[in-house]
C-alpha cells in the first residue's frame, strides 16, 4: 500500500529518486492519529534512503486532530535520519499560520526543512 | 438584517458526519453575501473546532442531547455561538483553562506553539488540544464562554471589513 484514502482525504505517494508524499482534500476524521500514525509507519520503511518531500498545498482543510499524526511523522522522520521537506502554500492564511507555527518549532531538526511555495 | 448580514442557527444531533453540512451551510450563506474567502475559510475551521469539541465532549447522557449552533453577522462582527450539554465537568473546566489563558494572552501564537512543542517532546495520539488556541491564533477569533446548570456555550467572536 503507497496511498491512502479516506472520506476527502488523500495521500499519495510517488516514489523516485526523491520520494513524494502529497496531501489532497480534506482531513476532518474523528480520530485522523488511528488512521494515519499505522500509514506512516508503514510507508517509512519504503521512503528509507531517499530524500522525501511532503507536499499541503493542494490540502483544502485539516482539523487540528490532525496536527498529533504529521507530528509523529515528522519525528520519525528526523529519528530515521530521512531529509525532508515539507511545502505548503504560503498564499492560503490558514496554510501560512498552520505551517509557520510548524517550522518554528522543527528548526532545531536536521532533517526536517519547511518551506512555503 | 442588511444585504450583508448572515444569520445560521442550528439544532445539530451530535454525530460526526453532521460536521460536513454545518461547513456547507456556512460556505454556501457567507459565498452570497461575497465574504472574503479568508473570513470563510476562518469562520469554517472556527465552526468546525467547536462544533468537533461538542460532539466529542458533550451532549449524550445530559437533558441537552442536541448541539445549538448560530452564526451571525453584524456591523463588521462575526459571532460564532456552539452550545452543548456536558457530561464531566472536567470537560467545562479544560475548555475554561484554555479560553481563561487566551483572555490574558496578548499573542495567542505563543499559546498556540507552546502547544506544538509538548505535542512534539510528548507526543500523544488522538486528542491535539489545540482547536481553541488554533481558532485564536489562526482564526483571529476571541473567544468566550457561559455555563449555566450543565449547559456549555463557547463563543468566538472576531471583526471583519
Amino acid at each position: 500500500m503507497s496511498n491512502f484514502k479516506d472520506n476527502n482525504l488523500e495521500i499519495i505517494l510517488e516514489e523516485g529518486a526523491k520520494n513524494i508524499l502529497s496531501w489532497y482534500g480534506k482531513s476532518e476524521a474523528r480520530d485522523p492519529s488511528s488512521l494515519l500514525i499505522p500509514y506512516f509507519k508503514e510507508i517509512l520503511n519504503k521512503i528509507k534512503g531517499k530524500e522525501l518531500i511532503i507536499k499541503f498545498e493542494q490540502l483544502k482543510y485539516m482539523n487540528s486532530s490532525t496536527v498529533p499524526p504529521i507530528i509523529q511523522l515528522i519525528k520519525d522522520l528526523e529519528d530515521s535520519g530521512i531529509d525532508s521537506t515539507i511545502t505548503y502554500d504560503k498564499n492560503s492564511k490558514w496554510q501560512l499560520a498552520s505551517f509557520k507555527a510548524l517550522d518554528t518549532i522543527v528548526r532545531a531538526m536536521k532533517h526536517i526543512t519547511v518551506v512555503g511555495v | 438584517m442588511n444585504n450583508h448580514e448572515v444569520q445560521i442557527s442550528l439544532s445539530i444531533t451530535p454525530t460526526w458526519t453532521i460536521l460536513k453540512e454545518v461547513q456547507k451551510k456556512i460556505e454556501d450563506f457567507m459565498n452570497k453575501k461575497r465574504f472574503s474567502t479568508e473570513l470563510i475559510e476562518a469562520s469554517i475551521m472556527c465552526a468546525s473546532e467547536l462544533v468537533e469539541n461538542a460532539i466529542k465532549y458533550g451532549s449524550a447522557g445530559t437533558d441537552q442531547d442536541n448541539i445549538k449552533f448560530d452564526l451571525k453577522t453584524e456591523n463588521g462582527r462575526i459571532v460564532i455561538k456552539v452550545s452543548n450539554g456536558v457530561k464531566d465537568e472536567r470537560d467545562f473546566l479544560n475548555v475554561k483553562e484554555r479560553v481563561d489563558k487566551l483572555k490574558k494572552s496578548k499573542n495567542p501564537a505563543e499559546l498556540y506553539m507552546e502547544r506544538l512543542k509538548e505535542l512534539m517532546e510528548s507526543p500523544k495520539p488522538g486528542e491535539s488540544q489545540l482547536g481553541l488556541y488554533r481558532i485564536a491564533y489562526e482564526g483571529e477569533f476571541k473567544l468566550d464562554y457561559t455555563f449555566q446548570g450543565v449547559l456549555l456555550t463557547v463563543i468566538a467572536e472576531r471583526g471583519y471589513s
